[in-house]
Order: structure tokens, then sequence, then C-alpha cells
């Protein structure tokens, strides 16, 4: 007969179960809006830093994953007020210098490159279409499972996903990049 | 540029390189530094106000004082006025100067003399 672990570790155990399935959502919605991986990792630990304080505090949140993405998404429109006292007129990402610990080879070069043009190309495109192409393309979600997530009905992910992919088609097309890594 | 399966194996590449590896393991403890720093705000909030209210009392003082120093104010305070603000007239002696009813008569208006105020002189004083 199994022992009911007390409520502490209770809530520690929900609270790992709820980081372990939400956290990388999280992190995409908030690396769609900023294009910043060092950034949306520092909106999801303090998401979820707000997670456990509310648990501390006895409340009972009804809707764990709506609760997550809502203050994931607040806390990535309130970074832009802060970033910009910080950073002034420089967006975050050009902040993130490529740390060179020695030369790099040439394939990890170009790939660099590409990838550079590519960040260009997608900082130009809407949001919405961004949180798409991250969830599918970094978490391989789901046409479904981006719809459930977005509240938006899966029509509208294909068609939104296939315009975005043409757009940036094009547009790399037009930079350029004519081989991909 | 070849279509399709290209760009998708691009963008896959892209984003899972900007995936942070390992991924982090749940951090639930408060965060020293916003606490502190919440806590920092809230006394410079508190050391304005408490400005903002010494100020206050400062002005409220200066504009309270001036008004307790007039006559009227110090009378209702029970401030006592100086000596001369309020002088009797001192009882005259009996022993008089002759030509102190003279004087008087001819001059009706004084309310008192000043030799009211002298000793008597007489010529008795004089001898020694």
């Amino acid at each position: 007969m199994n022992a009911t672990p007390p409520p502490a570790d209770a809530k520690r155990a929900d609270f790992e179960l709820l980081y372990e399935r939400h956290s990388r959502e999280v992190w995409a919605l908030a690396y769609a809006r900023w294009m910043n991986a060092d950034t949306a990792l520092d909106i999801m630990q303090e998401t979820f830093l707000r997670l456990w304080k509310q648990m501390e505090s006895g409340e009972i949140i009804l809707n764990p994953r709506a609760w997550l993405l809502r203050v994931a998404r607040n806390l990535a429109e309130d970074h832009s007020k802060s970033a910009f006292r910080r950073n002034g007129t420089h967006p975050p990402h050009t902040m993130n210098g490529v740390q060179a610990q020695g030369p790099l080879p040439l394939e990890s070069l170009e790939r660099e490159e590409t990838f550079a043009q590519l960040r260009g190309v997608l900082e130009q495109m809407p949001k919405a279409d961004r949180e798409i192409l991250t969830l599918r393309y970094a978490l391989d979600y789901e046409t479904g499972e981006i719809a459930e997530l977005l509240s938006i009905n899966a029509t509208a992910v294909h068609m939104r996903l296939s315009r975005a992919r043409q757009r940036l088609a094009e547009r790399l097309k037009a930079q350029g990049v004519v081989q991909l890594p | 540029m070849q279509p399709g399966d290209d760009l998708d194996g691009l963008l896959r590449k892209f984003f899972k390189s900007q995936l942070p590896q390992p991924w982090p393991a749940p951090q639930a403890r408060v965060s020293v530094t916003s606490s502190k720093r919440y806590a920092v705000g809230r006394s410079l909030v508190r050391g304005r106000w408490a400005l903002a209210a010494s100020v206050a009392l400062l002005f409220l003082g200066s504009w309270l004082l001036p008004n307790r120093l007039t006559p009227d104010a110090q009378s209702e305070n029970g401030i006592s006025a100086p000596p001369f603000a309020d002088r009797q007239v001192l009882p005259k002696r009996s022993k008089q100067h002759p030509g102190k009813a003279n004087e008087k008569r001819n001059n009706p208006g004084l309310g008192f003399d000043e030799r009211d105020f002298l000793p008597d002189f007489d010529e008795s004083d004089l001898r020694f």
C-alpha cells in the first residue's frame, strides 16, 4: 500500500509535470516574439517561477496551459519596454555576438551566414506566422496540436503555414540564398 | 533554390539550433534579484513619501507661525505684553507744588504732569 505523499512533495511533482509538458511551447511562443533564444529562456523561466508562486500560495489554476501561455505572452510584451530601456534602439538579438573561441570551419561559417539571412527574413514576418513556424519546426508539432495551442482551427494553421513557407522561399531567393546547408 | 524539403530542412535545422541544449531543469524558488529589486523600489517610494510629508509640514509650520506673533493673537494666547504697551498713570502725591494747579488750569489737556512725579521741594530741604 503506497502512502500519500506530503502536500509539498505533491505540489513539487505537479509543478515538474507541468514544466515537462509545457515549458518548450512557452519557450516557442516567447522565441517567436523576440527571435532570441536567451530572451525566450528568461521569459519561460519567469513564467514558471510565477506558476510556482501561485501554487505555493495555494491558488488553484483551472487551465494551467492557458494560464502559462497567457503569462508568457504578457511577459514577452513587457520585455519590449524594459529591453528598450536597457538596449536603446538596438534590438536585443544584435547584442548577442558570435562567441568565436577559434577559427570556425568554412561549413559552419556558411551555415551561420544562411541562418542570419533566414533570421532576417523571419523577423519581417508577422508574429502569428512565426509562432506557427516555431511550433512546427522547433517542436515538431502537428497541425492539430498547433491549432489547439493557438486556439484556431486546423485549416487556418495549414493555410498560414503554406503562405509563410512560400513567402520565406521567395525572400530567401531574392537574397541570393541558392544553396541550403 | 530547391523548393519543398530543402526549405523544410533549413527551417528545422535553424529552429532546432535555437533550442537550449540541454533543456534547463525547472527552477522553483523565489528569485532573490527580483525580490531585492522589489524591496529597493518599495524603500525608495517610502523615502519619497517621507520627504514630501516633511516638506509639507515645514510649509505648514512656516505659514502658521507668523499668525501667532500678532498682538491680538498674543492676548488671545495668554502671552504677556511688553511693559511699555499698556502704561498706567501713577497716583498723584498729596503735596503738590503751588504752581501746578495753575499749570493744569492753563493746560487742561494734560492728563498728567511730569512734575507730579517729582518729589516735593521745600526750602527747608536746602538747610544743612
